[in-house]
């Protein structure tokens, strides 16, 4: 839908960085692209007369997608020419239907975390899925991770699928945050840690994000998987013992 | 319950056509038995299990609807 036309030229200060920037605007890693030097660059004389690096930058998936293209008959037995993104919302829709749920599946390029690859989200839409997410969104994982296995089937590529329930994962991410903050701020004023419930590792992941360059505060993680825990505490004691 | 499984496991293997669904009932519990190819045996069980564990939660979260206990066996 999306993926096509992302061959680009960055610029860097060298190579290397210009591959660097490149990467990041993409959202793709290093083994995800063909490097094209257009030009080394040159650092000039003192500054003088330098010429920026220039590297155009291929998506792999791009090339092999139209590699499929131009032989469709290499792949005889393949479920067909479905694009990606009708193909899996076809099929997990068809999962959770045969598991009793009435219920839609909208598919969506989301937008890529630095150092991710662009996101393919799955959103089941309907009345009721409370169940499709389960405690600790155990079944909304499950869920994940079974689609990923059958779209890495289906196109013999990694790609970074979500799978969603009424946008679950979104709200989540907002009221994390939300709690982050306002809990550090507790934690600023009264200069006491604050422990918060038992997580899973990607919830406590955007803890500590959310609070990362938190001026007062710092955060760990406590204690042993499931029951594991994000601790906030304040920036004030590590001062304290330096004395 | 059977065809939740076999729809799952020919979405995941090469070759669906060896897949089939064995389904037998005692009691209250419900035990599917799942055959593929051997060659994609790796591919329905999953690095430590990971994808057959995962089709335990789903068939869990169904069995749970109508009132029932799953189990998954493979191979």
């Amino acid at each position: 839908m999306t993926e096509e036309h992302v061959a680009s030229i960055f610029e860097g200060k060298d190579v290397e960085e210009a591959i660097t920037k490149g990467l990041q605007a993409l959202g793709l890693r290093r083994d995800e692209v063909d490097v094209e030097i257009l030009h080394r660059g040159s650092r000039g004389f003192l500054g003088i007369g330098a010429v920026p690096a220039r590297v155009r930058l291929v998506p792999k998936s791009q090339e092999q997608a139209e590699a499929e293209v131009q032989t469709p008959a290499a792949e005889e037995a393949s479920p067909g020419e479905k694009p990606v993104e009708t193909y899996a919302a076809e099929i997990l829709e068809g999962i959770v239907r045969r598991m009793g749920f009435d219920a839609r599946v909208n598919a969506y390029w989301g937008t890529a975390e630095p150092g991710e690859k662009r996101p393919l989200v799955l959103n089941i839409e309907g009345r009721d899925l409370g169940l499709l997410i389960g405690h600790h969104a155990e079944t909304l994982s499950a869920l994940q991770y079974l689609m990923r296995a059958i779209v890495n089937q289906y196109t013999h590529r990694w790609m970074n699928i979500v799978v969603d329930v009424e946008n679950y994962r979104q709200r989540r991410k907002e009221n994390l945050r939300r709690l982050a903050l306002r809990m550090a701020e507790q934690v600023a004023r009264t200069g006491r840690p604050v422990v918060l419930e038992a997580m899973p590792a990607a919830d406590r992941r955007l803890i500590h994000i959310a609070l990362r360059d938190h001026p007062d505060v710092y955060t760990v993680s406590v204690g042993k998987e499931p029951r594991r825990k994000v601790t906030i505490r304040p920036k004030s004691e590590l001062k304290d013992k330096g004395k | 319950m059977k065809e939740l499984v076999e729809y799952i496991a020919k979405a995941l293997v090469t070759d669906p056509s060896q897949v089939r669904v064995e389904e037998t009932e005692k009691g209250d519990t419900l035990v599917l038995h799942l055959y593929v190819a051997p060659e994609d045996m790796g591919r329905v069980i999953g690095r430590g299990g990971r994808v057959a564990n995962a089709m335990r939660t789903l068939l869990r979260v169904a069995g749970t609807r109508q009132g029932k206990r799953v189990v998954l066996e493979i191979g």
